[in-house]
């Protein structure tokens, strides 16, 4: 590569990337990681990932959304969760947030819990 | 480059830039997956799915090496010991000298010339503390 073709790539604008919804492929489940914001402007993206997500999961696969590393969540996201739950069931969707994670507070207060299956972790999600 | 990715210690700004120029960008990646783990590596790579990163290990070339790489550059500055999880939570944070912004999805969202000045002070600020 020449310095002017390496240097061009160094400083050329990127593609707009999508957000940093991440699918992970587990044994047992089919993750989405969920890194940016969810509002509005991000919420339909995250009903694609979901449902990208859902077309490569196996029978025996759950579907698995992970706000562990997500700091943002409004009514638009809770929308999409609501969405997916309804679409697979109890038994194979799972919504993943921390013990003290804010959003608990807002699932609570949307009468979230206890109606879609959480957990605090991928490791307490039961299989099988 | 297998022998040294059993530890990472933290390196100067010169010996981090040095190495991180100097793979092969599979190795990039590699030690990038060992310190950061698939998935945030897959938030700076601007991808949606660690499957394209895992590819990026074997025969496929990144869409943006010079964002690997500078993340690499920067994480072996910060790096301590074996202990990955203080450079995964500083890239995932929100940083105070980066206006409270994400180091990854900084990567991931602007261009590369427009943040790697502030990324890398705030890391030689981290490391010298």
């Amino acid at each position: 590569m020449c310095v002017t073709e390496s240097l061009f790539m160094a400083y050329s604008l990127p593609e707009s990337a999508p957000p940093a919804f991440i699918q992970v492929s587990a044994p047992l489940a089919e993750v989405v990681e969920v890194y940016d914001d969810v509002d509005i402007a991000t919420a339909d993206a995250l009903g694609e990932a979901i449902q990208r997500a859902t077309d490569a999961a196996t029978s025996n696969q759950s579907v698995v959304v992970d706000l562990t590393n997500c700091k943002y969540i409004d009514t638009k996201g809770l929308m999409q969760l609501t969405n997916a739950h309804r679409a697979l069931g109890k038994h194979r969707f799972w919504v993943v947030m921390p013990l003290k994670s804010s959003h608990r507070r807002l699932f609570d207060i949307a009468g979230l819990i206890g109606l879609m299956n959480t957990a605090a972790s991928l490791d307490d999600i039961p299989h099988g | 480059m297998a022998e040294d990715r059993a530890a990472f210690t933290p390196l100067t700004d010169q010996k981090s830039f040095e190495r991180a120029m100097s793979l092969d960008i599979k190795d990039v990646v590699h030690d990038l997956v060992d310190m950061l783990g698939l998935s945030l590596v897959a938030v700076i790579a601007g991808v949606g799915e660690t499957r394209a990163v895992q590819q990026w290990m074997k025969d496929r070339e990144p869409q943006r090496p010079q964002t690997l790489r500078f993340a690499l550059q920067v994480a072996l500055m910060i790096t301590e010991s074996t202990d990955g999880s203080m450079v995964r939570a500083w890239f995932q944070g929100s940083n105070p000298q980066l206006d409270d912004l994400t180091p990854a999805l900084m990567l991931r969202n602007q261009p590369l010339a427009d943040v790697q000045g502030p990324i890398i002070a705030a890391a030689r600020e981290f490391a010298a503390r």
